[in-house]
């Protein structure tokens, strides 16, 4: 679990990279994208299926990238969208597209199903985590910044 | 507090379009770029500004005039959003003359730290990282690292060229497949985690999380438009690398 954590960061930060980011909020990210993993692992290991993992994990993504965006006062997405990668259901295409071009219409569809609703439940992760906690973590804040009229 | 507005200054509202139009191609969303827009107006003394981002179009109205601006080209750069939104903060804070916040602005959504040459060795790294993620086992990372490296080669030749963006990353995942091909022959490697680090390069993750904010945010046009924009990328992504991966099925090739 340890080695595929330290794998999902790093692969945040590859990423992060990638999309052009720099600095501290680069390891930022892949550190949200480390432990992301770990908490969808230790949920996957106890229920054995991929959604609820899944949406555990981009619901810690979102919340941690939330945190983050208003510490140091960056847009979310700098943090959201190399953490996210990792969670993206790419396996699950590709062997929906090879069960296809093998003529396994039934594999390829149950597998296709499943990679649609795995995106399903990212999306969820990530809307509940901006639907909810960015108004609890921005309330206060605003609060103490509005002036006095 | 009144001040005595000098007249309109007309490239303000031009500069400030500016601005939202390089925050939307970037992959913004919605209410940042209209926040941004409002934030800009204010600072240069526009009293009521009226923005619409779509993720075609950007509409400017003012009551000195309105701008409309189409988005053609769009592209995932984060420091440029970054930076783009910082800029606007400065601005804000303490506003600089019209034309070295344009100045500014040319540099912010340019703003690319690395060159294409570091972006092929960040690929490599990206795609042989995931191809762990994926199922793979350590001797898949280097053919993986060749798969990123080959795609991003090939999506960035075609960037500037006037092939449209869907059948540009389509182009790229054909190319992405040929290094898992080559590993197919060996048992020792898993060709699947290898096709999937290349193609994972592509992957629309900018699109998919925009395009879920902007739905909760309720701007439902560009929700909906950058989904579409997701789903049709990833589409391409599968046939791309569905098309050398069925001639070499046809040909009998051996795949596990």
């Amino acid at each position: 679990m340890i080695r595929s954590a330290l794998f999902a960061g790093l692969t945040t930060v590859a990423f992060g990279y990638l999309y052009q980011l720099a600095g501290i909020n680069l390891w930022i990210a892949g550190l949200i994208g480390a432990v992301a993993w770990a908490g969808a692992t230790v949920i996957g290991s106890f229920t054995g299926t991929g959604l609820l993992s899944d949406f555990v994990g981009s619901l810690i993504v979102g919340v941690l990238a939330e945190v983050a965006a208003v510490n140091k006062r960056q847009p979310v997405t700098v943090f959201m969208v190399p953490a996210i990668i990792s969670f993206v259901p790419g396996y699950l295409v590709y062997q929906s597209m090879v069960a296809f071009l093998k003529s396994q219409f039934n594999t390829g569809i149950r597998v296709g199903v499943t990679a649609l609703f795995a995106a399903g439940a990212l999306s969820l992760g990530l809307a509940l985590s901006s639907a909810v906690f960015r108004p609890l973590l921005r309330r206060s804040k605003e609060a103490s910044q509005r002036p006095l009229s | 507090m009144e001040l005595v507005r000098p007249p309109q200054d007309p490239t303000v509202l031009e500069s400030i379009t500016e601005a939202g139009l390089a925050m939307m191609a970037s992959g913004a969303e919605v209410s940042r770029v209209e926040d941004t827009v409002e934030r800009l107006a204010h600072a240069y003394g526009v009293p009521t500004i009226d923005v619409v981002a779509l993720p075609t179009a950007l509409f400017v109205a003012t009551p000195e005039g309105t701008l409309l601006r189409r988005i053609h080209r769009r592209s995932v750069n984060l420091a440029a959003i970054a930076a783009i939104n910082q800029l606007s903060r400065d601005v804000a804070a303490d506003p600089v003359p019209v034309s070295e916040f344009r100045e500014k602005l040319t540099q912010a959504r340019t703003l690319s730290p690395y060159g294409p040459r570091k972006s092929l060795i960040f690929a490599a790294f990206a795609a042989g990282l995931i191809s762990q993620l994926m199922g793979g086992r350590l001797v898949d990372i280097l053919p993986a690292a060749l798969s990123g490296i080959l795609t991003q080669l090939v999506r960035q030749r075609l960037r500037n060229t006037a092939i449209a963006g869907s059948l540009a990353d389509m182009m790229s995942a054909v190319v992405a497949a040929i290094p898992a091909l080559a590993a197919a022959q060996d048992p020792i490697f898993r060709p699947g985690s290898i096709l999937v680090g290349g193609i994972m390069i592509l992957a629309p993750g900018l699109l998919l999380t925009t395009a879920v904010r902007d739905g909760i945010a309720g701007d439902l046009l560009s929700a909906a438009g950058r989904l579409l924009e997701a789903i049709l990328i990833g589409a391409a992504v599968a046939a791309g690398a569905s098309l050398p991966l069925y001639v070499y099925l046809a040909m009998g090739g051996r795949w596990p």
